[in-house]
């Protein structure tokens, strides 16, 4: 308990340090230009400024990643809304709605309600984050390596569920992170493992791993096409809702936060399912579900209530457990990686400055939001007048620049091109780069908490998985993994499905 | 320059602009129930798109086949050193060498029953999708590549002043800019600015080639 308070109140202290105020600021304007341009989200907008937190002191550096984490979750509802353009994966449904509103003429509605939603459930999961990753870090004095490697096969099980339509090549690409993870030092016997040269020895360095498969590897894919994003724009005029509007939406914003405070936190769940069973609880309990899909404002305020609160909920596992479980905190927990830290249980107890930085961070956050986000979202819709070819030449410059930077190695860029290229046909492909990372990040801790811990127990399997932390912990990733398997191969078949439909259509007409 | 892709065949298109990323496309098949199936169905068949080149998929899983291959031939060289565990240092090797293997080869396979389904080389997208109504070159992805592996190897010869520049201009003008403004201003400008920031501001040391004598000299790196 001492810890939560001291933590809220040290957040909140952080938030009147004047620099980091001014380095949130920009922070904010970042996570919502990136946010609110089409195609352009927050991987690629923490990927490029990552290797630029390197000179910055750990507090300032973790506060400027939440802050970009914050603001692009709110700015990838603007296209969402006024173009149809789900910037995120949690922006689909907020652009079924909130562009049907847009259509409409509510504009400044479908804005409103979105930029009250988002502030909302953002400013009330982070003290849910700080009051669940807390009582994690006392896990430190019960959990030895065997209980860690439950703990990383239970990151793992996050693979499953974003894996796509074609589960096989969804798990090939966590395959080949774990492949990749492997070269280097064995962390165990310490013998070298596929060190072909002596830039091998020591491993590839995650940083430019992770960043090639994630951002690298959409800047090539965007690079595919040159078009200018004025050519999808429209122009529209916004009014603020009124209060009345704001009030129906309130229960809906509740439902939202509490939804997706819960469904964040959970390893393989995240944020897109905490969107949509916001969305469908939301639509269960509404006077008006027929709205649902056609222009609803509860909708759009469940939805994104959700998806906002599911970003402080997605850092209770990488901050308390150390597993990241969905690609932005990939890029989270690299940044810590980057400064020496390794997050879990340990980091809450020896360096809580970097837990009162993320609450902070996102306190402030949410604070610069609340005072500039409305203005935002009207002036972001002029950022399509950019050049987007110049924009997009820009960042693969300002990456490779910064990948150099972090250890002056060019064989760093190296492998940040290579994993670009990699993850270029990854995309194009159906393999999940998110999995591929996730892979990367959690495959050494796993494969060195499971030899050790076999070692704990002098091998024997049984008296490993019957530990009780361990069972429970594995308990839990096992029925994680049938619900996320069953979930999946569901919903391919279903796509599989209406594809053959589909085809079956296509060659009728083609025959006749 | 570059040859668009040949567009594929869209059916049924929809109207508008349309991009995702690689999770949106998951999210959207899988809002587990907020849409009814038929409404699912029906956004499908409006949106799928039959752009994806099974040659280079068959390539691709022929290449997951072949680094299983790979991995598992060569993990029975690990030494295992001298502390013995029951996994040792190429269990992990070989179990996803084992997966690797297997799995591009049911990849190979499924791709090879259906190859006859629909004529030519396009079948119906698996990956993450092109925006819709613009042509998309590989050719242009892959130039692009190409230019920042060369970045890379000329950083440090050429050094950081030369390169950027180079590197900027070219890529731009692989991108389809062609205003000789946009191809000397921003290339000029942009490396000026990220070189200040980078060294003289944040103290990263940036190789500059040839110029290191001279920058020394004049005392603007120590």
């Amino acid at each position: 308990m001492d810890l939560f308070v001291t933590s809220v109140i040290e957040s909140f202290k952080l938030c009147a340090d004047p620099v980091l105020l001014l380095i949130l600021c920009g922070g904010v304007l970042w996570g919502a230009i990136v946010g609110a341009l089409p195609g352009v989200g927050a991987q690629l907008g923490i990927g490029i400024l990552l290797p630029l937190t390197f000179k910055m002191t750990p507090v300032y550096a973790i506060a400027l990643i939440m802050s970009i984490n914050v603001a692009n979750s709110f700015g990838n509802s603007i296209p969402a809304i006024l173009m149809g353009v789900p910037g995120s994966s949690s922006a689909v449904l907020t652009a079924i709605d909130g562009y049907a509103l847009h259509k409409k003429g509510q504009s400044g509605l479908a804005l409103g309600v979105t930029y009250f939603a988002s502030i909302f459930g953002q400013f009330l999961s982070i003290f849910f984050f700080l009051a669940m990753v807390v009582p994690l870090s006392g896990l430190m004095y019960v959990f030895l390596t065997p209980e860690m490697a439950a703990l990383y096969f239970l990151g793992c099980t996050a693979i499953i569920s974003i894996t796509g339509d074609n589960i096989l090549k969804g798990l090939a690409a966590g395959a080949f992170g774990i492949a990749v993870s492997l070269v280097g030092r064995d962390p165990i016997s310490a013998v070298t493992r596929f060190a072909y040269t002596a830039d091998l020895r020591q491993g590839l360095d995650v940083v430019p791993v992770t960043m090639g498969l994630l951002a690298m590897s959409e800047m090539f894919r965007s690079m595919r096409q040159s078009f200018k994003w004025e050519e999808i724009s429209e122009s529209f005029s916004a009014k603020f809702p009124s209060v009345k509007d704001l009030v129906r939406a309130m229960p809906r914003i509740f439902i939202g936060t509490a939804v997706g405070s819960i469904f964040g936190a959970v390893p393989g769940i995240g944020g897109n399912t905490a969107a949509v069973v916001s969305y469908q609880q939301s639509k269960l309990w509404s006077k008006h579900p027929e709205e649902y899909g056609h222009g609803s404002i509860e909708g759009v305020a469940a939805n994104e209530a959700a998806q906002n609160a599911a970003q402080a909920g997605e850092m209770v596992p990488t901050f308390g457990l150390g597993i990241p479980a969905t690609s932005t905190m990939v890029l989270v927990f690299a940044a810590l990686l980057m400064h020496g830290f390794v997050p879990g249980p340990q980091l809450i107890r020896e360096t809580p400055q970097l837990l009162y930085a993320a609450g902070g961070g996102m306190l402030a956050s949410t604070f610069i939001l609340a005072l500039v986000g409305w203005h935002m979202s009207i002036y972001t819709l002029k950022l399509v007048t950019l050049d987007r070819q110049l924009i997009l030449v820009g960042c693969v410059a300002l990456t490779l620049i910064g990948v150099y930077s972090l250890n002056h190695s060019t064989f760093d860029v190296f492998v940040l091109v290579l994993f670009g290229a990699v993850g270029y046909y990854m995309r194009r492909y159906g393999y999940s780069v998110a999995g591929a990372s996730i892979a990367v990040i959690l495959g050494p801790g796993l494969e060195k908490n499971l030899r050790a811990g076999l070692g704990l127990v002098e091998g024997n399997f049984w008296a490993f998985v019957t530990r009780p932390w361990t069972g429970i912990i594995l308990a839990v990733a096992f029925a994680l993994l049938i619900y996320a398997t069953i979930g999946t191969i569901r919903l391919a078949r279903r796509a599989a499905a209406v594809r053959r439909r589909a085809l079956a259509v296509h060659q009728a007409k083609e025959a006749v | 320059m570059f040859r668009a892709d040949r567009p594929g065949t869209q059916l049924r298109p929809k109207a508008g602009f349309q991009t995702m990323t690689e999770d949106a496309r998951t999210a959207k098949s899988g809002t587990n129930g907020v849409m009814t199936n038929e409404d699912e169905e029906k956004v499908s068949l409006e949106t799928l798109e039959i752009t994806m080149d099974k040659r280079v998929d068959l390539a691709v899983a022929v290449a997951t086949a072949l680094l299983g291959a790979f991995i598992l031939i060569e993990s029975r060289d690990i030494r295992l050193g001298t502390v013995t565990d029951p996994i040792t240092s190429r269990g992990m090797a070989t179990i996803t060498g084992t997966f690797l293997l297997i799995a591009g080869i049911v990849l190979a396979i499924r791709q090879l029953l259906t190859w006859s389904v629909l004529p030519g080389h396009l079948v119906p997208e698996e990956g993450q999708e092109d925006e819709k109504g613009h042509p998309a070159s590989w050719t242009r992805a892959f130039s692009i590549i190409l230019v920042s592996a060369l970045w890379e190897r000329l950083l440090e010869p050429v050094g950081f002043l030369f390169v950027t520049p180079l590197f900027l201009f070219v890529a731009s003008w692989f991108m389809g800019v062609r205003s000789k403004g946009k191809l000397i201003a921003f290339p000029l400008i942009f490396t000026l600015v990220t070189w200040v920031c980078f060294d003289p501001v944040m103290g990263v040391r940036i190789p500059l080639g040839p110029l290191e004598p001279l920058a020394r000299s004049f005392g603007i790196i120590p």
